[in-house]
Formats: C-alpha cells, structure tokens, sequence
C-alpha cells in the first residue's frame, strides 16, 4: 500500500508539472508575400468601370480579385472610412467604402490589396466612382453601403506593403475621368487665399479652397475638419501639390492624403524677379493689335484712379492712369489698392486682351502688385462727349470731366439697369453704374451738372461700341452753369455742406451725432408719418439676407430690448450679426402695413461697424408675445413647445401653435426655404416679430419670421 | 488579521484559493450576531483559524477533476499537530490547473503553497507563525449581447480570447500573487481571560490583461459596428449573420491582424523623451496588450482580548490598526510584433487639438515610447489609513442571551500621483489632500429563550462608513481632485427572527431591513453624446434591504433528511440619487447634481427571490446522496443611471410613444430558473489509510438559459434614444458542471 501511494503521488506531481499551461505564445510569421491569388483570377480595374453606369448602382458579380495598391488612407483623418486604390492592371483607381476607422493600420498607403469583387458594387458619388456593398435607401435617397468591417479582410486582402506610387504630373485642365482617385500632381500652384487654414477644426466643417496655377487655372482642394491638419496654416508661397483627384458633379477636387502633399515654399506667381523694366502704359497699349497678346517682360506704374470703396467696379479690377493714359489691371483676386496711391503692376506675361472693347491687364496676379506710396491724382481732362465719343480708345480708362450735361433715364444712379444717359450739348454717351454700387439707389441729380469720371466703352458681340463713363461717387457729379441748386437735385452746391445737407439745407450728418435708443425712435413715431430724431442708433443686424426670407431694401436692427425695420433707397449686403449704426437725422419714420420701419434711408447714413453680438432671443409665449406686441415688434424671440401647422411646408403664412396661442409664420416665396417639408411634433423656435396689417385687415396680421431653417429646432 | 481591501471592500478569495485541506477551520457567524473576534459586518463575518496546531493531524494527499475553472488539482498536506515537544508543523501545496475551463478560452494555472508553524511556550504564550500564497494566472470571460450568443450558437460564447498560430491566446488574463505572512501570540492571561495578537503583512502583485490601442480601430471582436444589426439593409444583415456564424475566427478576437498592423505602422516621433533632437522611427504598435495593476500593500496589526468575567458575563475588545497601500499602474505586456507603444492620451488627440502638452500621460517625461514592462499611461497611489478600536458586552441568562457592542474607526486616506499628467499638470503629480473620516457604530440585540427548543431574537445596528477611496476621486487615474461633498455612509439595519429546534423539525424564520444612505458609486464608460470617456460618479444613493427568510430541515429518520430555503427580498433605491459627470480628459464638469429617477428602481446583483430544496441520504455503510433542487427569480439587470435622466428622455414624449418612452427607462427582469444539484459522497476505511470520494454535480439537468447577471451599457445613443443599439450584456449561468474529488489521508 506505502509503494501505491508513493508512486501515485510521484505520478500526480509529475503530471502537475508536465501540464503547464502555455504562457508564451508563438509571434505569428511577418508577411513576406502576397496572398496565394493565381494571375488568372485578377482582372483589371479598367474591366469593372466598363460595368459602371453613371447614377447607377452595379453589382460587379465576378470571382475575381483586382490587384491595386493603396494611394489614400485615413490616417490623417481627411478621408473617412475610405480607402483609395490605384490598379496595378490599368490606369484607374478608385474609391472603396469601408465601415471601419483608422484603417490606416492595415491597409496602410503603399500596401497591396487584392479586392475580392464577387459581392461588391460599382457606383459613383456625383460622379466620383466608388465601390461599396450595394445600395440602401437612406431617408429617401439611395447610397452606396459600406462594406460591413466584420468582414473587410476577406475582401480587402492585404499583401506585402512599402510599394511607392509615383504620382502622374498633370495639367489642371488635362484631368479627366480617368484620373479619379488616382495620384497626381500639379506644379506651379498656390492657395489663392494665402492667409487661411485648410478646414475648420473647431466646426469641424469640410472646406473647399482654390487652388490657382500660375496659369490661372484652379481647382478646389477640399479638406475635412476632422482631419489632423484642419487648423494648420495653409503655405504662403507656390509650389508642387501631390493629392488624389476627385469631382463633386462638375466641381474638379482634390483631396490631400497629409499636409506633407503640400510643397509651396517658392514665391508666389507672378511677384517678378525685380529685374523687369517699366513700361509705359501708353507703350503697352500700343502694343495690343486687336488680338490678345502677352506683355513682356516689364511692369507697368501709375496712380489709382477708381475707387473700391463705393464698389462701381468689380472688386478684382483696377484701373491706373499713367500721365495721358490709362489702363483697367484685373486681379486673379480681389485688390486693396486704393484711390490715389501710386502703384506699380509687374505685367510680365500678362494677358493683354479686351473686355467687352476694354483693354486689360487680365488675371494679373496680386502678388505683383506693389504700392509706392501716395500719388498724385491726375487733372481729369475736359472734353465734350463727342470729343470722347471720338477717341474712345485714346482716352479710356483715364480720368475725364464733362462740363454742362444733363442725366435722364431714371430717377436713381441706377437709371435702367445701370445705365443713365449723358447728354450735352455736342453729344451724349451712357453713364454706367454697377450693380454692386453703394450709391445705386440714390437720387439722380436734376438739371445741369458737371461730371467728372473713368472713361470706358461697352462692344457687344456684334462689334457695335457704346462709349461710357462712370464715376467713382456721387461727389464726382457737381452742379453745372444753368442748373438750379437745391436741397434734393443730389449735388452739393449753393451753400450745401454735403450733397443735399448744411447750409440752407438740412443739417448733414455730421459723424458727431449723439446715439439715441431705438426705443427712443420708436417712440417718436405717434400714428402718422414723420420725420426720426436727430441722433443715431446704433444695434445689431437679426435678419439674415442670404436666406432671402427679407426684401432686398430692408433689414431689421435690434438695440437691446426693441427692434427696427430699416429700409434703405437700394438693396443691401449687410450680413446676419453686423453691428450698425444709422443716421437718423430727416430719416422718414412710417409704418409699412402697421410695421413700423425708416423709409429710405440713403446708404450714406448706414455704417457698418463690424462684426456684433446677437442679442438672446426674448424667451416668451404667444400669448404673452400678442399682449405685449409693439414693444416686441422687429425682436428676435424664442416660442418653446411651438407646433407648426397649416401647410405641409415653408410657403407663406402657416400656424404657430404653444398651446397658449397662435400666430402666422410668414415665409417669403424667395427664401431659401421655401417649399421645405414642416418638422412635426414641438419645436423651439427662433423668429423675428413681425407684422402685416393691410389697410382692410378689421385684426392686427401679427407675424412671425425665421431666418433660416436652424431657427426650428 | 482582516483582509478584505481598504480602497472598495472587496475580498480576494485567490488569496488562499487551492488550500482548502488548511481553510477548514472556518468559524461563520451570520448577519448582525455578536462575536468575540471583531465588531463584524453586516453579513456577518468569516474567521479562519490557519495555525499549524488548529490543523487536523493527518497527512493528505487528493486529486481532483472538473470542468467548472480547472480541470485538476492535486494536493498534499501534512500537519503534525501540536506535539509533545511544544511545536506544531503544517504545511499544504497544490497545483491546479486546466487548458481551458467550463468556457472556451478560460484557462487555469496556479501554484498554492502554506506553511505555518506553531510554538508553545507554555500553558500561557505561544507564538504561531505563518506564510500562504496562490500565484495565478487565469483566463477570463465577458460579458455578451444576446445576439452575439445567438450568432455563436451557445450562451458561452467569450469574446476575451482568439487563435494565435492556432492556440487559443486569452486577452483578459487575472495574474495575481498576493502572499501573506503573519505572526500572531496567543496569551492566556488567565484562565478565564485571553489576548490574541496578530501582525500581518500582506504583497505582492495583482494584476488583469486588456488590450489597448491608440489611434487603431476597437479589436473587440464583438464591438458592436461587426454585428448583423450595426448593418445597412437586410441583405447585408443576413451576410453579416452567416459570416459570424459559419466562422469561428470572426468571432474572436484576430492576433494576427493586430500583428499585422503593428509590423506595418512605422512611424517617426521627434523630441522622444523629452530630449530635443532624439528621433526614433520604428514600429508603432497600434495594438498591445497591456497588464493593470493594483498591487496592494497591507500592514495589519490586531489585538483581541476576550474575558469571561462570571458565568453569564463576557466581555471582547479590540485594535485593530491596518495600513494599505495600493499601488494602480499599468504596464506594457506585449507589443504584438512592434517595436515600442506611444504613450499618448487617445482620446486627447481628437479632444485639444493644436495643445501638444494634453496628449501627454506624463509630463516628466514626454512623448515616451514604451516598451515591454514600462508603466505608462497612469501611476499612483491609493492610501489608506484605518485605526479602529471595538468592544463588546455579552450577557447570558436563562431566558435571555443579550449583547451590546460599539465601534470606532478613524479612517484617512489620500492619493498620490506619480505622473504629470497633461490636461491636469497642477493636480495629478504628488499627494492629494488628505480626507479624514471618523466613523462609528453601534449594535445591540437579544435572543429570547420561550423553552429549550424556541427562541425569539432582535437585533439592531447604526453604523457610519467612511467612502472608499477608488470611489473618492473624480478620476483617480488621472488626478488627484475629490468628489465633493464626500460623506460617511449611513446604515441603519434591524432583524428579528424565530428559531426552533424541535425533534424532527428545525428551522428558523426572520425578517431584516437594512437602510442605506448616502452611498457613492464611480464608474467610467464611453459617452456616445460626449464623445469620450466620463467618470460618472452617483452620489447621496439610497437603498433599503428588506426580506423575510424561512429555513426548515426535517429529520424522517437517521438515514434520510429533508431541507427547505426560502429568501423574499426587497432590494431597491429609495431615493433619487445625483450625478456628477465629468470627462476623463477635461476638467470640465460635464453636469453636476443631475438627477438620476430610480427610486424604487431595484438593486441588481442578486435574486431577490430565492428558494431551494433538498433531499439528503446517509447511508450507515458510508455513503451519502443529497438532491437540491434551486429557484430565482426577481433578478434584475444593473442599470445605466443616464439613461433615468430627463435628458435621456428629452423630447421621448410618454403619452406619445409609451413603447420608446419606457424602453428607455425601464429596468429588466432577467427570466426565473431552477436548477437541480446533486452530491454524493462514499468512502473507505482500509487499514490506517482513509480513502474518500465526493461528487458534485451542479445543474444537473444542464439548464443552459440560466442568465445570473446582466447590465445595461454605459453607451446610450442620445441621437436616436434607441436602447436596441447598446443593448443589454448577460452572463450565463454554466450549464452541467461537476467535480470528483478524490482523498487519500493517514
């Protein structure tokens, strides 16, 4: 028995030592090798786009493996939940759905893959092919699936890695469809806003930027906010960008795998070497022959001569007179350069061509632009208009005066759409405002006037020539001999201190006027029109013009506790949140329709400040907000528990509804909104108060107005 | 000397598991009674008498199978008892062991060892001096959704381990060794009075394994984007479901694609360790597997004096002085086929952009690139002070057996950082405050004799409870910044009950009610609204314990028996308690004193209802038999406290939609089972040898459906308000399990 039991428990002590349990484990083999995937069953890419119908979503349905290369990952966060791979077989790539993150890990760029095709499909995205897991019907739309992360690697198989894409060098306008999702580059390029960042990382938005060659073609480069490099400082200078091609409908994209496909660090485009000569203007003029041609290598000096500040240019123009002549420079962008300052324009293999029968420096670019310092304006020289109509080409673009004419064909600058004709006693000729103008919609002046202003022509397409001026403001229009001064003829003349004001005219705005409350000025208004105390106020802009849910004269101010509909003479640009000041001195103050406003109000009494501080909107009932109606009129308000009804969409009067009371929601048939299903069920919603009482109406029309959709939450 | 740990409370039974031929010597005394080794707890308390000369004279050698956590164990003891010449020996080692245990993936490796010897001075001193330990190594299961357990075909399924080169390789692996040693002097004053006194000292390493990874996909195998219902469109649904079924593999976790991923992260970090130039390049883990540890150092000093004053007078009082220090930190275990892991904040990343301090999890030393057995990510202390101090009064009569019994405790404890962490640089380095509670309790009861054969008795306690400290810190990983308005836990609880001992019928009947106020909970989960980790810490919790509770065993006749339980419980919140919620990575508070709705909401963790029977036979010819037969119901899954606030149901309009409304708010009941548990037992005298057999077979009709806890995810999809998204997780209940034992002692 003493041996059975020794023997048992050596027995049992050495099985509890021969049977561990295993602790360390085997590293499973590094891969070396593609996966074991016969040539025969690879197909090229080029095989799967014949399958592709636009707008459509086909299975692919082959037993077979496209053998590509990873060209963009999700590592930095600018693509999400996409792979892009390039063919090894043919020239296409294409984009790969995936419902999985940071798959850069696995399917790192430069790593093989072989796309198992048996279950996928091919589609596009606005044109952008892409393959996925079939279509599903999302909130009415059908979307490509992503293919499920359960199974991805059986069929994304990975193979070995490290095999490097050499991107194809191309033009901006040699890309085609075959390049999508392929890796290109592009040389001599720029951000055309330099001072910008490449997305929003505090939104988190997906940006467009322009790119520009300094051939002024562009594209968009377009980055998420998610991504690792959102907030970084886009380079300043020009250079060589690597990224995958992409397009959104007809938009041409790129999209940058890191910031490290950003390589900017020359000069910008078009800044010179320093070494250029100056040209005459009068020489480069003579150097167009009719057709465009390229300037040599120079650069051309002179003083501004137009005025950005009043906006009767388009904003990347300029025109610059250089002793007897004169010459319009069109930016790539948007100029700074001011009225009077002396400047000089490198002109070296700038296009020299016309513009509707203008000579221009097209798509300067603004890097070759330098200010020197202040100019001296030149004398405008006095002709007649025939004497102008005559030389049109000798003297556009440079400075004139016409003394002793008269304007017709409209009451405000405006005229008929933008034209005012121009009459004296040899001639007449147009007088051309822009759309964009601040002055548009001021009066235009009676009787005869002096004028003085930039030289131009429009020739339409059959050759036929309109010659034109156009002033810089409305200063440059003065009283001429024969005209009789007064306070509305919209010159400064007789004892006028301004145009219209001072002297035995109403006072001008002085730029020393007091601040008043809006409340104050709502307050002075008892029934009928009249006329708003002197004074300013001053609030911040609650409507929002982009939505276009407003007319394009008005906008509302709100000061503190009480609002105002301003009305200006012509349409404004003011933005949603812009603090503002407005003259009220002889500003008419009268209701429109019961909704208390002041009536044209010349641009000139409207300065823009910047940017404000929107007010919190009054949280309050309806019940309450109709028993306290005019002192909320033109306030942005909160109604919570607000039921709409009515209509099955945004589209001119429908119900508000918190159970303590109803009102109208007014939604104009130009907003952006318009047409927009109703949400259903309680909301919290933003409005401003408003009223439209018509003259028959026995109730007051109380209303409601939202900016944008965002006010209904 | 006391073992249960400072910081939470809880008990580490791996202490002394596998040494259950020395561990016999236990003394249970139940709920609110009075005993002469300490004050107690509410559930009574557990001594364990492990000196060389308190074991059975015998040495013992057993072998044992089963399916439940390890397959086997072998054992040897040999005790001496205490010999003529004044010493006792007694020493046990074990070693048990499996591949895997009842649940795939669950494999067991532990070594056990004790020794103890005792010395007798004389009929006064004896000094006993003891070591125990049970290294461990332990494979680990998780919880479930149904629908995973349901794609895997079983209730077992265990997302915790995958294939590696073939062999199964667990993720989640306990790794503990926490050896004890103790002195302890027994004095014997005099006859009728005796003062115990005991030093211990408790260390070691106590450790778990995860997976961790940074700026990589979640490998979870069941992360809940990889199942049929995270899928767009039926069809795909159904691909997704076949897929996980037909395929082991995709339904564990895939070492080799975490290799692979590894190997081809190769990457460049500048100023490495802080050091300005230093540029390393290599192979940047994106997944490893990393080792937590909360290694705890215990210093315990207990000294018990029991005196029999006269016949019917006892008195026992106590110091009871411990020391714990718990060391939390984690370290890198494997890096999975890379060459170093960045020790940088995953979620800060994303959470500051442009703060390149924020990312760093140790500012002292920064952009670390750690390797195999580096700390990282967070380092600190959890200290902890007790100095208690308790006596008791115990009188006995012929009609009534009375006690009184008070306690003090003067608890302090305080963190202490070892890393500068970047979104916290002024407050997660050092030693926090200190917080100081002064606690104290006091109980009283009565058994009231009507015969020899019935008894009455009533019990009542009031007692305070200083927090614990792992519950104390609004993010203890990462700083040292209390919970405010930390308070000492309040506990009033009374039981009385009816016990008789008649010929053939025994039993007791009772009813408690414990109340619990001002309790705090801390927990730490993914905030799908946030976007990020938030501590979640609940505070001012109120809960009642309440129950009634019958117990029978009939004697038939010598051979057989019968036994009956019955537990009713009443288990629920009786407040609205608050929440503080803050981020993990921001010193933000998210919301304070948000209030959670779950009054009358159930406490989960138990049935609440439960009920068992049994059959017993003993055979004259030394074998028995013994059938139990078990109920429980009323069990109810843990719950997520956000989901009971008015956020989590804001515009859910209850009148509207009451199916929404409620699938939000309401708490499940998980299914009632029965199970049916066999023993039996047989043994044989042959010549000086003893030679004994027990089975037991728990479950025996392999019920399989027996869910023993759920809980609700932490994740809550406030967008959609749909619970079906994070669905609830569930731990089954092993289906037939057994264990032979087989002992041979002399």
């Amino acid at each position: 028995m003493k041996n059975f039991i020794k023997i048992l428990f050596l027995a049992l002590i050495a099985t509890s030592f021969s049977s561990c349990v295993k602790g360390d484990f085997d590293e499973p083999p590094t891969q070396t090798t593609d996966p074991a995937i016969s040539e025969d069953q690879i197909v090229g890419l080029d095989e799967v786009m014949d399958l592709r119908v636009s707008g459509k979503y086909t299975k692919i349905n082959l037993d077979k493996y496209v053998k590509a290369v990873v060209v963009a990952d999700d590592k930095s966060g600018n693509f999400y939940k996409t792979l892009v791979v390039e063919d090894e077989n043919s020239d296409y790539g294409v984009s790969i759905l995936i419902d999985q993150t940071e798959m850069h890990n696995t399917y790192p760029i430069g790593r093989r893959v072989f796309i198992y095709l048996k279950d996928l499909w091919i589609s596009d995205y606005n044109g952008l092919p892409q393959m996925g897991y079939g279509p599903y019907t999302e909130a009415g739309r059908e979307r490509m699936a992503s293919i499920p992360s359960t199974f991805v690697a059986d069929i994304l198989k990975p193979g070995v890695s490290g095999i490097k894409i050499e991107p194809v060098e191309v033009a901006i306008n040699q890309l085609g469809e075959l390049r999508l999702n392929t890796l290109i580059t592009i040389k001599d390029i720029q951000f055309a806003n330099e001072f910008d960042t490449y997305s929003d990382a505090v939104t988190k938005n997906t940006l467009n930027k322009t790119l520009t060659t300094c051939t002024n073609q562009s594209i968009l480069l377009r980055s998420s906010g998610y991504s690792t490099f959102a907030a970084t400082a886009v380079p300043t200078g020009k250079g060589t960008i690597t990224a995958i091609y992409s397009i959104f409908g007809t938009d041409k994209q790129l999209m940058i795998r890191d910031v490290y496909d950003v390589k900017m660090n020359e000069s910008r485009c078009g800044s010179g070497n320093g070494d250029e000569p100056r040209i005459s203007i009068k020489d480069l003029k003579a150097l167009y022959k009719g057709v465009k041609t390229t300037a040599p290598k120079s650069y051309i000096q002179g003083v501004v001569i137009s005025d950005l500040t009043f906006k009767n240019l388009n904003s990347k123009n300029v025109v610059i007179q250089d002793g007897e002549e004169g010459i319009l420079v069109r930016f790539t962008a948007d100029h700074t350069l001011q009225l009077g300052q002396s400047v000089k324009v490198l002109a070296t293999d700038v296009e020299l061509s016309e513009f509707n029968g203008i000579l221009q420096l097209n798509n300067a670019a603004n890097a070759g632009a330098t200010v020197l310092g202040p100019g001296t304006l030149p004398t405008p020289r006095t002709m007649t208009i025939k004497e102008y109509n005559d030389n049109v080409n000798l003297y556009e673009s440079t400075l004139i005066n016409i003394k002793d004419a008269e304007l017709s064909g409209g009451t405000t600058y405006n005229g008929a759409s933008g034209n005012v004709t121009v009459k004296d006693a040899s001639g007449q000729f147009i007088m051309r405002t822009d759309l964009n103008a601040t002055f548009k919609g001021t009066a235009l002046p009676t009787g005869k006037v002096n004028i003085v202003g930039i030289g131009s022509h429009f020739v339409n397409t059959s050759g036929t020539s309109t010659p034109q001026i156009s002033i810089r403001n409305t200063t440059d229009v003065t009283s001429g001999n024969g005209g009789t001064p007064s306070c509305t003829d919209g010159i400064q003349n007789g004892d006028e201190t301004g145009i219209d004001c001072g002297g035995s005219c109403p006072a001008c705005n002085t730029g020393n006027e007091t601040r008043i409350t809006t409340e104050a000025v709502r307050a002075a208004y008892s029934g009928t029109k009249t006329t708003a105390p002197n004074g300013y106020i001053q609030g911040v802009v609650i409507t929002d013009l982009n939505s276009g849910n407003i007319t394009a004269n008005n906008f509302v101010l709100q000061d503190g506790k009480s609002g105002i509909v301003i009305r200006l003479t012509a349409a404004n640009k003011i933005a949603l949140g812009k603090e503002v000041k407005i003259v009220t001195t002889g500003v008419e103050l009268s209701e429109f329709n019961k909704l208390l406003q002041l009536n044209n109000v010349p641009a000139a009494n409207v300065t823009v400040i910047g940017d404000g501080t929107l007010p919190t909107p009054k949280e309050i009932t309806i019940a309450d907000l109709k028993s306290n109606f005019e002192a909320l009129e033109s306030t942005l308000v909160v109604i919570k528990n607000a039921t709409l009804s009515g209509a099955a969409i945004y589209s001119g009067t429908i119900k508000v509804d918190d159970t303590t009371g109803q009102i109208d929601l007014f939604t104009r048939s130009a907003a952006t909104f318009s047409g927009t299903a109703l949400p259903s069920g309680a909301k919290t919603l933003t409005a401003i108060v408003s009223e439209f009482t018509s003259a028959s109406s026995t109730s007051p029309g109380y209303q409601l107005n939202i900016r944008t959709l965002d006010d209904v939450k | 000397m006391a073992i249960n740990d400072l910081d939470d409370g809880r008990l580490l039974f791996n202490s002394w598991g596998g040494l259950n031929d020395v561990t016999r010597a236990q003394t249970n005394v139940l709920s609110l009674r009075n005993n002469e080794f300490s004050f107690g707890g509410l559930r009574g308390a557990t001594f364990i008498d492990m000196r060389a000369s308190s074991q059975r004279v015998q040495t013992r050698l057993s072998y044992s199978n089963s399916n439940r956590s390890f397959a086997h164990r072998v054992m040897l003891t040999k005790s001496t008892g205490m010999q003529d010449n004044g010493w006792a020996y007694s020493f046990s080692v074990s070693k048990r062991w499996a591949n895997s245990g009842y649940i795939k993936g669950t494999h067991f490796d532990s070594y056990s060892y004790y020794a103890a010897v005792d010395r007798k001075f004389n009929d006064k001193h004896s000094l006993s001096f003891m070591v125990l330990g049970a290294p461990l190594r332990r494979g680990k299961t998780t919880a479930a959704v149904q629908e995973m357990y349901d794609i895997a075909g079983n209730n077992y399924y265990n997302a915790n381990w995958g294939y590696q080169n073939g062999v199964v390789r667990n993720s989640r692996e306990d790794r503990i060794d926490q050896p004890i040693v103790s002195l302890r002097h027994d004095f014997s004053i005099s006859k009728s009075t005796k003062l115990m006194t005991t030093v211990g000292y408790q260390f070691g390493k106590n450790g778990n394994t995860r997976l961790n990874f940074y700026r990589a996909a979640d490998p979870r195998p069941d992360y809940y984007k990889r199942l049929p219902s995270a899928q767009d469109g039926d069809e795909t649904k159904a691909q997704v479901y076949q897929y996980l079924a037909n395929n082991e593999a995709a339904r564990q976790v895939n070492w080799d694609a975490m290799y692979d991923a590894n190997r081809n992260r190769i990457e460049t970090f500048t100023n490495v360790d802080g050091i300005e130039g230093n540029t390393v390049t290599g192979k940047s883990s994106a997944y490893v597997l990393e080792e937590q540890r909360f290694d705890s150092k215990k210093l315990n000093f207990n000294t018990v004096l029991n005196s029999t004053l006269n016949s019917n007078l006892a008195f026992s009082a106590g110091i009871n002085l411990l020391h714990e220090s718990n060391h939390n930190f984690k370290v890198v275990d494997d890096l999975l086929g890379g060459d170093f892991f960045a020790d940088f904040d995953n979620f800060a990343v994303r959470d500051f952009p442009g703060n390149s301090d924020a990312l760093q999890n140790d500012l002292n030393r920064p952009n670390r690139l750690v390797k195999k057995g580096d700390i990282y990510g967070y380092d600190y202390n959890l200290n902890t002070s007790s100095y208690k101090t308790w006596a008791q009064l115990a009188v006995s009569g012929n009609k009534n057996d009375a006690f009184i019994a008070i306690q003090s405790d003067y608890v302090s404890f305080y963190r202490e950082g070892h890393m500068r962490n970047g979104k916290f640089p002024e407050s997660s380095f050092g030693k926090s405050d200190v917080n100081n509670f002064f606690t104290y309790a006091v109980k009283l009861g009565d058994t009231y004799k009507l015969d020899g054969r019935n008894y009455l008795y009533a019990s009542a306690e009031y007692k305070t409870r200083a927090p614990f400290s792992r519950f104390a810190y609004t993010s203890a990983r990462i700083r040292n910044e209390a919970v405010s308005g930390l308070t000492t836990e309040k506990i009033t609880a009374a039981e009385i009950g009816y016990i008789f001992k008649w010929q053939k019928l025994r039993g007791r009947v009772s009813a408690y009610s414990t109340q619990f106020d001002d309790q705090i909970e801390n927990t730490s989960f993914f905030h799908d609204d946030l976007f990020t980790f938030v501590n979640y810490i609940t505070s001012d919790i109120s809960k009642r314990h309440s129950g009634i509770e019958l117990g029978l065993n009939a004697t038939l006749n010598p051979r057989i028996s019968f036994e009956a339980a019955l537990a009713l419980g009443q288990y629920v919140y009786t407040n609205r308690p608050l929440a503080q919620i803050t981020q993990d990575n921001s010193s933000k508070v998210i919301s304070t004193g948000k209030t959670i709705y779950i009054k009358n909401y159930y406490v989960p963790g138990t049935p609440q209802t439960a009920g068992t029977f049994g059959v017993n036979y003993n055979s004259p010819k030394f074998w028995w038999l013994n059938f139990n037969i078990n109920y429980f119901d009323k069990n109810y899954v843990d719950i997520n406290p956000d989901r009971r606030t008015a956020e989590a149901v804001d515009l859910v309009d209850k009148n509207e939609d009451p199916t929404k409304f409620y699938s939000i708010i309401d708490q499940e009941k998980l299914p009632a089972a029965y199970t049916v548990d066999m023993f039996a037992g047989k043994s044989w005298k042959i010549k000086k040898y003893l030679l004994a057999a027990n089975l037991s077979v728990g479950n025996l009709l392999n019920n399989q459906k027996f869910i023993t806890s759920g809980f609700e995810q932490g994740r809550y999809d406030y967008t959609t308000k749909e619970v079906s998204k994070f669905p609830n997780k569930y731990w089954y209940g092993f289906g037939r399990n057994y264990s032979l034992n087989i002992n041979l002692s002399f």
